[in-house]
């Protein structure tokens, strides 16, 4: 039985006035039916193309995404309305994701007249039902988006999205242009989607508080590469890459639980301007404390170190554990 | 979901929404219009009447402009001329909207070498003067108001094209474009519903100054003897006939191209309004 | 004088608004030390800030029993007084460390605009000296530099030794760190953090992100509405929460320690905002009449100064609400 999304070997470059900037680079992950997978990473680590190209709006230059098992190229050429009903997306700005000049029925009911679903009655009473599943007033739909706060607007595109009963929803940093209270009821709104409906999804976000709630499995990405992967909370403890080490340090650090005693042990890590990462070997290494020779000669493969745990690091088993205790 | 859309509370919405100088641009424009439609309404005279008594006489009560060079009022002219002068003006950037709105669109829509090609074409009828084209024109056509036209059309489509080209290059991009997309909605629904409707603004702007440029344009050829031709009433025409006897009856010139003034004063500040209204 | 900044009953409206952006904010502070104003959009914690620098445009009208920075009346200060005062002793850091230069020129000339001779010559050896010690290597040649060729964090570092080139004796920072990566905020959180500590330099943060304000404030201010609802030191505050609105806050956080969280955030109604009574009474679990009608005052309630009718009681009562 082949998992609900299947991203393989996934590469993307993009040819510029300044040469070429590789947006992703052999990436893989896997979403089950019913599964929440995080990706994470800071800006430049390639997770927005990768949720563009799983839903089919850019396509990758190398290997393959498959829903169902059905590679995404062919699902767009031959059943485009059945792929477009299953995988629905959440953008990072809410207002940009609805069309300003229309009133938020409109865009409530559009999936609706695209797929040629119901009748005008019946679109309308559905509207209502939809407002309501994200705890909005129905009335809402005669308004338009300048006259709805972020939160609100956010909650009207999850409903847009969850309409035709997706089977994956891609989250491309959906909560990051929230405040924390508006955050957190959308969030709240999300958990219970996943509760109710089982939908399965991929969660893009480089906030580990958040992607603990509500993920079950966590990817992590550098330049453009999957670095790490494992169950969250594993990968919290025993991180096995030294980026990930260094995300884990700079949340503890900045953190409301005020644990400001956590000391670095790891050197921070940016990912810097893309004419500075290195050509070949991993693309870490500049900023890493743990480098060996070994590290700057070809790029180090993702292995297997546990139950679906993977790295990307030559010397994972030497990494020493994280330390939070002081979070006990 | 209810919506309140009684006639009355639509009207009333419209009412609050244009203001006064809305009503003043909305009645003007009615006026305009009226006076194209109707022209025997407003005239007091017959346009062509020849007497040869009457000729180029000052303004009195009987001929409001003053008569012209065969005797025939000025004013009346002038209101039949409207519909010649304005009609045209409208139909050249009707015909320059629409087919630049579209070749523009298709251009941006679509890119890569096809958008290369199609705009070179635009940069070729872009660096010809007007004058040159229009002229060619008449001389295979034959100076009719109907070529000013075609030479006029040809000259002002590549601005629409150019300025529509733009507008969808950058709205493909926005993100309630993409969002769409991931519905499932076609190339065809997306430029309908979600591209073309964000360009109306601007193009609401460009298409009611270029209405006073039309108008300029057009009865500039005319003058030059490339547009209309005698006996008809149309402005340029008129400033034409009447450059020969200015010194003696000023008010042949004046008239015309008083109003021609007043008409194109208008449009440019209606296009200011509408720019306006969109920001 | 024993408090830089001393602020009494600070109210700002904007135009012809029917309720100030800020209301009643009082608060003090001694040299050194640190300040946060944490709240929401539309909290009005940036107008407080931008009034006391005396920044804000004609449209805004500021009224105040007192406001004073360094003894002086910031509310009768202007022209070049204010400009020299504020030059001098105040350094700004605001949030876009993108959109805070001008693309066209080098760092070094915005950093160094105004000044000329002999003094120019004297802040260009000073911000060379503190560049290199914020961690910009080679920064003699960095200043030669234009703002395309930094990234996120040494353009906020740079704006940061821009801030301290002239001695200042207070730091505003709005929103320090919320345009940049993860990573990169701890480290220039680390860094205004031990700046502080080096210069004794009084720090007033403004923020929505409750974990900066860990990293860096002694004291908070939770503002809401333009009014004041906790004030407390920042330990106290993160610990022991005393508002419901701040209870509400530290508990919309996802945690990514300690046991998993199976709802963000304590319980809130869905009112609709009202002009008298508490602020937050249209979103508070907790509101009753009194709520509604008399707005609360700020009391001490252990550490903290509290604007709560509830305030002794309000945590156990929002967890019964539960």
């Amino acid at each position: 039985m082949s998992a609900l999304l299947e991203v393989e070997g996934v590469s993307k470059r993009y040819h510029g006035k300044r040469g070429t900037v590789v947006a992703c680079h052999d990436v893989s992950l896997k979403v089950e039916a019913g599964e929440v997978v995080g990706l994470v990473g800071e800006s430049g680590s390639g997770k927005s193309t990768v949720a563009s190209m799983v839903l089919g709006l850019v396509e990758p230059d190398e290997g393959a995404i498959r829903f169902r098992g059905r590679d995404v190229r062919e699902c767009l050429a031959k059943d485009r309305i059945g792929f477009r009903a299953g995988v629905q997306g959440v953008f990072q700005q809410p207002r940009a994701a609805l069309d300003s000049r229309r009133q938020i029925g409109w865009s409530l009911m559009e999936p609706m007249v695209v797929h040629k679903i119901g009748t005008r009655a019946s679109r309308e009473r559905r509207v209502d039902e939809l407002l309501r599943a994200v705890d909005l007033d129905p009335s809402l739909a005669n308004r338009k988006p300048h006259q709805l706060s972020g939160g609100q607007l956010q909650r009207v595109n999850i409903a847009r999205a969850l309409s035709l009963d997706p089977e994956l929803l891609i989250c491309d940093e959906p909560v990051s242009a929230l405040d924390v209270s508006v955050q957190s009821q959308v969030l709240n709104l999300l958990e219970d989607i996943r509760e109710r409906t089982g939908v399965g999804m991929l969660f893009i976000s480089h906030d580990l508080g958040v992607v603990r709630y509500l993920c079950d499995r966590l990817v992590v990405m550098y330049a453009g590469r999957v670095v790490e992967e494992g169950e969250v909370d594993v990968v919290r403890d025993t991180a096995a890459h030294p980026y990930t080490r260094a995300l884990l340090g700079a949340a503890m650090k900045v953190s409301v639980r005020g644990a400001v005693g956590v000391e670095a042990a790891e050197e921070s890590a940016t990912t810097p301007p893309r004419e500075d990462l290195p050509r070949d070997g991993c693309m870490f290494a500049p900023r890493c404390a743990m480098v060996r020779d070994a590290c700057r000669t070809g790029e180090p493969p993702l292995v297997e170190i546990g139950p679906s745990r993977l790295t990307a690091c030559l010397r994972h088993a030497e990494l020493p554990p994280m330390d939070a205790s002081v979070f006990a | 979901m209810t919506t309140s859309t009684t006639l009355a509370h639509r009207i009333a919405r419209v009412g609050r929404r244009l203001g006064v100088r809305g009503w003043i641009a909305v009645l003007v424009a009615l006026l305009i219009a009226a006076v194209i439609a109707f022209p025997a309404l407003f005239a007091n005279h017959d346009p062509q009447a020849l007497a040869v008594t009457s000729r180029l006489e000052p303004p009195s009560s009987t001929f409001w402009f003053g008569t012209d060079e065969a005797g025939r009022d000025i004013y009346s002219r002038l209101v039949h001329g409207a519909r010649i002068s304005i009609g045209s003006a409208a139909l050249i950037v009707a015909i320059g909207c629409v087919f630049g709105t579209v070749y523009g669109a298709v251009s941006g829509w679509f890119g890569g070498r096809l958008d290369r090609a199609l705009m070179r074409i635009v940069d070729v009828f872009l660096s010809f003067p007007y004058l040159v084209l229009a002229m060619a024109i008449s001389a295979s056509m034959g100076r009719t108001i109907t070529s000013a036209i075609v030479a006029l059309a040809l000259v002002w489509w590549p601005s629409y094209a150019r300025l529509v080209r733009g507008m969808v290059l950058s709205l493909r991009e926005q993100t309630h474009v993409l969002v769409a997309r991931t519905l499932g909605a076609s190339e065809a629904r997306l430029l309908q519903w979600h591209v073309i409707p964000h360009m109306f603004g601007e193009l609401r702007t460009k298409v009611s100054l270029d209405l006073g440029y039309a108008l300029l344009a057009l009865t500039g050829l005319s003058f030059l003897g490339l547009g209309a031709q005698n006996p008809s009433p149309e402005w340029g025409l008129l400033v034409s006939n009447a450059k020969g006897y200015y010194l003696t009856a000023w008010w042949y010139m004046i008239a015309p191209g008083l109003v021609l003034f007043l008409v194109v004063l208008y449009t440019n500040w209606l296009s200011d309004l509408l720019d306006r209204e969109d920001s | 004088m024993t408090e830089l900044v001393k602020v009494e009953d600070l109210s700002i409206t904007y135009g012809r608004a029917d309720r100030p952006a800020v209301d009643g904010v009082t608060f003090s502070l001694a040299p050194g030390e640190s300040l946060a104003l944490v709240g929401e959009t539309g909290s009005g914690k940036t107008s407080v800030v931008m009034a006391l620098a005396q920044l804000l445009g004609p449209g805004a009208s500021i009224d105040a029993r007192t406001m004073s920075f360094e003894g002086h009346d910031m509310l009768r200060m202007r022209g070049k007084a204010l400009r020299a005062l504020r030059r001098e002793r105040i350094g700004m850091v605001f949030q876009d460390p993108f959109g805070s230069w001008n693309p066209s020129r080098k760092i070094g000339t915005q950093l160094l605009e105004g000044s000329r001779g002999a003094e120019r010559q004297r802040l260009r050896s000073r911000l060379v000296e503190i560049l290199g010690r914020i961690g910009i290597s080679r920064p003699e040649s960095r200043l030669e530099d234009y703002p395309h060729q930094y990234s996120g964090g040494m353009l906020q570092r740079t704006l940061i030794a821009g801030a301290l080139l002239r001695g200042p004796s207070l730091v505003i920072a709005d929103e320090p760190t919320s345009a940049l990566d993860t990573t990169v905020q701890a480290d220039i959180l680390a860094l205004i953090a031990q700046l502080q500590q080096d210069r004794e330099l009084a720090l007033v943060v403004v923020s929505h992100d409750l974990g900066v304000v860990a990293r860096i404030a002694e004291r908070t201010i939770v503002m809401y509405h333009g009014r004041m609802v906790e004030d407390a030191p920042t330990a106290e505050l993160l610990t022991s929460p005393r508002h419901p609105y701040t209870i509400n806050l530290i508990a919309a956080v996802p945690l990514l320690h300690g046991p998993r969280q199976r709802r963000l955030g304590v319980k809130v109604a869905q009112g609709l905002p009202s002009l008298a009574g508490c602020v937050y009474a249209h979103r508070c679990a907790l509101a009753t009449e009194l709520c509604r009608t008399t707005q609360p005052e700020l009391r001490q309630v252990g550490q903290a100064q509290v604007a709560c009718h509830f305030a002794d009681q309000s945590k156990e009562l929002l967890e019964a609400a539960e």
